[in-house]
């Protein structure tokens, strides 16, 4: 779909940034197709290399960053926790607890099926939102939940190799992210709103996509 | 509250710790090592070498009951090993004929040695060679292969994703030879586990100074941790980079038998350290006198390839840049979680310790298990 100039126009003041048009060069459009493209590579196919050859651990770490759905999931809890930077410690250690538990336990088919497009439209629309839950504890649940999604997509990474050492991959991985999550929000202050407008724009469109998934896993679950 | 939550994060690292410690085996490097070198019309000569330990996993090379192996026992498998090793060492068009099965030594681990002439209906400027030794076993295997002709030489690192090898007389270009050990050396690393614990402990405390009383305080800002990571890695890299040289150009010889507990004990002595001071204070001082060690532990990785001065230059200066690479990728998913980590009081106090217990004991089985293979 084309955007018209007068919408691109609009959406440009809406963030703040002003009217952009002026940078868009075929270089930007090369990249962001090249992008796009880099999102459609079959990553599954190249975690499975990664499972053969970097061993347990590795895969563990590398796994949640070359799938583009856990990648998301990744993304839209890192910009929600910007965004609640107070008690920093709940998200640091909930977070890759979760993750640790759902890789290690790795449940699989009917309901867990749709637990990924789930974690993208509720953490999605609460980056977005920018919700702020009120509650600490709620808070906490809501990391672990989003974690324990996060694993149990990647479960299915760990194949024949010993699971403890890949989930602890996994959960370091999540708590480093989360950890350049936190440390960014400590930057907060001084970002600049159209910054705020996109990175909540992306988390919108991350649960918009997410709602998508969601509908067509829940067909695969009900064998509609 | 907050007491629940510091009392959940330390369930999560004991259960951690609890699930690890069973499956974590401190791998061992397996690395065959395979030369080739070109003759006249068609006729080449080869050696290939590989690992005992690696042939009684894939064939079973029946030790006696004490778990020696015998020259009499292996000889009496040599049909069994020449069969595994030629089938899975693919020369079409190639008639191979095994001249010679020896023993030789590096780093105090015992290999096998191949020798095999072949003759090839082709000019070998047009042949592959397919590696397929021990790939099914182990996927983290490396075929380490020199192609040699009157032109030249050059190297070649095989894995399960890059299985073949074109024989002919091309001599390699030195910065293709360099890339593949960048890629080698950071393969090496990453799976070496006890290598990446002990830079593991060393980074769990990168944040913090240690003051009089032998307490963790954390250090201002981001730029400081920073540096001293910076300092502890390329501090150990040196160190290694020496080490392996050393004993690449075969100055000294350190059976890996007694490096491999050493390596070991190095990891127990920093975790205590990182819970009652114990060594130095200077950390990147005792990384570089730690990596001393765990260089030699790496000494297995090149010197078998026979390569020819520049060769030895190229391999070990990427190899070297390989393994900093790799603890740099450790590194960055550490270093933010203490960055954060450390200004909770919990972190110095209960968590690093914990930690550091946890390394101690993994630390402790590899070194009993290690002692016992003496």
């Amino acid at each position: 779909m084309r955007v018209r100039r007068s919408e691109e126009a609009t959406f440009y003041a809406a963030i703040g940034g002003g009217d952009r048009r002026a940078s868009r060069r075929p270089f930007d459009r090369r990249l962001y197709c090249g992008s796009a493209l880099a999102l459609c590579w079959p990553a599954q196919a190249q975690a499975h290399n990664v499972v053969k050859t970097l061993g347990a651990f590795w895969a563990g770490v590398v796994h949640p960053l070359i799938s583009p759905d856990q990648l998301a999931v990744l993304l839209v809890l890192a910009i929600w926790i910007v965004w609640r930077p107070r008690h920093a410690d709940a998200f640091l250690a909930a977070l890759p607890l979760g993750a640790f538990l759902g890789a290690w336990s790795a449940p699989s088919g009917g309901f867990f099926s749709v637990l990924t497009p789930a974690a993208l439209v509720l953490f999605g629309a609460m980056a977005a939102a920018r919700a702020d839950l009120a509650n600490l504890w709620v808070e906490r649940f809501a990391a672990v939940l989003g974690g324990v999604s996060i694993g149990i997509a990647n479960s299915v990474g760990a194949e024949d190799a010993p699971r403890g050492l890949f989930a602890f991959g996994v959960a370091l991985t999540v708590a480093s992210v989360t950890a350049y999550a936190l440390l960014a929000a400590r930057q907060a202050a001084g970002i600049p709103s159209w910054i705020e407008a996109g990175a909540r724009s992306g988390a919108a469109v991350v649960a918009t996509v997410g709602i998508g998934l969601f509908a067509a896993s829940l067909v695969g679950w009900f064998r509609l | 509250m907050v007491q629940a939550l510091k009392r959940l994060a330390l369930l999560w690292l004991s259960l951690a710790a609890v699930l690890i410690v069973g499956p974590a085996q401190a791998h061992m490097s397996s690395n065959g090592y395979l030369r080739v070198e070109l003759g006249e019309n068609g006729a080449l000569k080869g050696r290939l070498e590989i690992a005992l330990r690696d042939l009684d996993a894939a064939i079973g090379l029946n030790p006696g009951p004490d778990g020696a192996l015998t020259w009499g026992a292996l000889k009496a498998r040599r049909a069994a090993i020449e069969a595994y090793a030629f089938s899975r060492l693919e020369l079409p068009d190639c008639a191979v004929r095994p001249d010679a099965l020896l023993v030789d030594r590096h780093a105090g681990a015992a290999y096998a040695v191949l020798r095999f002439s072949a003759e090839c209906r082709q000019t070998p400027g047009a042949l592959t060679l397919t590696y397929n030794l021990l790939f099914d076993i182990d996927p983290t295997h490396r075929g380490l292969a020199t192609v040699a002709s009157s032109e030249g030489e050059r190297t070649e690192v095989l894995s399960p994703d890059h299985r073949t090898l074109a024989i002919d007389r091309q001599s390699g270009g030195r910065l293709d030879d360099f890339e593949r050990f960048v890629t080698f050396g950071v393969g090496h690393i990453i799976l070496g586990y006890d290598h990446l614990l002990f830079v593991a402990l060393l980074m769990i405390v990168v944040g913090f100074h240690r003051v009089a009383d032998g307490s963790w305080r954390p250090v201002e800002g981001i730029g400081g941790t920073l540096v001293e990571a910076l300092k502890i890695l390329t501090a150990f890299t040196l160190a290694h980079a020496i080490a392996l040289s050393l004993a690449t150009f075969r100055v000294i010889d350190a059976p890996s038998r007694y490096v491999d507990p050493a390596v070991a004990v190095t990891i127990m002595l920093t975790a205590i350290d990182n819970i009652r001071p114990i060594l130095p204070r200077v950390r990147w001082m005792m990384a570089f006198g730690f990596g001393l060690v765990h260089g030699l532990a790496f000494a297995t990785a090149l010197a078998p390839m026979q390569l020819p001065p520049l060769g030895i230059a190229l391999a070990l200066g990427g190899f070297n840049i390989g393994v900093e690479l790799g603890q740099l990728m450790l590194a960055l998913l550490l270093v933010p979680i203490v960055l954060v980590a450390r200004r909770e009081p919990l972190y110095p106090r209960a968590i690093a310790p914990a930690l550091s217990a946890g390394a101690f004991l993994l630390a402790s089985f590899w070194f009993v298990e290690r002692v016992r293979a003496l």
